[in-house]
């Protein structure tokens, strides 16, 4: 396993074909691409992991709306992963205002508690 | 068009020159720059890119140029610059590569976006395995971890 390793590496450089792409670059187009093809990208590396996971990138998330007795609570959560047990404040939702806004009330039901109700602020699709 | 007759040279990483008119030198923003901040010699030298795609970016800022140049016919102009970046763009994976990061270090906007543009649509139905490879990026993950993440993003590897 590791000297056939070594070797591929070594002939990749050999081909020196293609030029690695800074990070900024790489950000650039990730983020042009659609929720399934960033989160199946995840496993290219764990530098472009870190890159789709950072809560800058920008990318679909579920707004959710909690209201319990007078109080209004909103969070943002990744639109597909459900076991994340990140969750953005309303703040963050206003910077992201542009952004796209998918739904998926399947997740939403699997999210849900007991009176959750999802709001999609803008829904439009670009 | 009359007030760009000056010519500037543009000189490759090989050392040649491309002799383009200032209004399509000022499309790349690093020259456009240095042109504003006093640089009057009329020869920028490159050095980062080859001749090859030095000419091909000189050739989609001159088409640009052309373009915002005539007056009147817009919808057509514009429709016609758009078959011309489509065209221009459609070349192979490196090349697509050194000129993203060519018009990256240029600071050629519209070229940066359409050639991010056009990775993005190539690679958005592949597998990690075939976007490794043509980043050639090492993949870093141990054959567990894979696994975990692979798991976390299974709804996305079904068609």
């Amino acid at each position: 396993m590791e000297p056939k390793e070594k070797k591929k590496r070594k002939t990749n450089c050999k081909k020196s074909r293609i030029q690695s792409i800074p990070t900024d670059l790489t950000i650039e187009i990730l983020s042009r691409l659609p929720e399934k093809s960033v989160a199946r990208f995840s496993c290219v590396s764990k530098l472009w992991s870190s890159i789709t996971s950072d809560p800058s990138f920008p990318r679909s998330r579920l707004l959710l709306c909690f209201q319990k007795h007078n109080d209004l609570f909103v969070s943002s959560i990744p639109h597909h992963n459900q076991n994340s047990n990140r969750s953005y404040s309303s703040s963050l939702f206003a910077g992201s205002f542009n952004l796209h806004w998918r739904l998926s009330f399947v997740d939403a039901h699997q999210q849900s508690e007991q009176s959750i109700f999802v709001a999609n602020p803008v829904g439009s699709l670009s | 068009m009359s007030e760009s007759n000056k010519k500037i040279s543009l000189i490759s990483s090989e050392g040649e020159a491309f002799e383009v008119s200032e209004a399509v030198a000022r499309e790349f923003e690093i020259v456009a720059h240095m042109l504003e901040d006093g640089c009057s010699g009329s020869s920028i030298p490159i050095t980062t890119v080859d001749s090859n795609i030095l000419g091909k970016v000189i050739e989609y800022c001159t088409k640009h140029v052309e373009v915002g140049n005539v007056e009147g016919n817009s919808e057509k102009a514009e429709k016609d610059l758009e078959e011309f970046d489509k065209r221009f763009i459609a070349v192979e994976m490196n090349t697509l590569f050194s000129l993203i990061l060519a018009a990256n270090y240029l600071n050629v906007k519209g070229l940066l976006n359409i050639g991010c543009q056009k990775v993005a649509d190539t690679i958005k139905d592949m597998k990690p395995e075939e976007v490794r490879s043509i980043f050639n990026i090492e993949n870093d993950y141990t054959p567990a971890e894979e696994e975990v993440v692979r798991k976390e993003n299974e709804w996305a590897f079904q068609p």
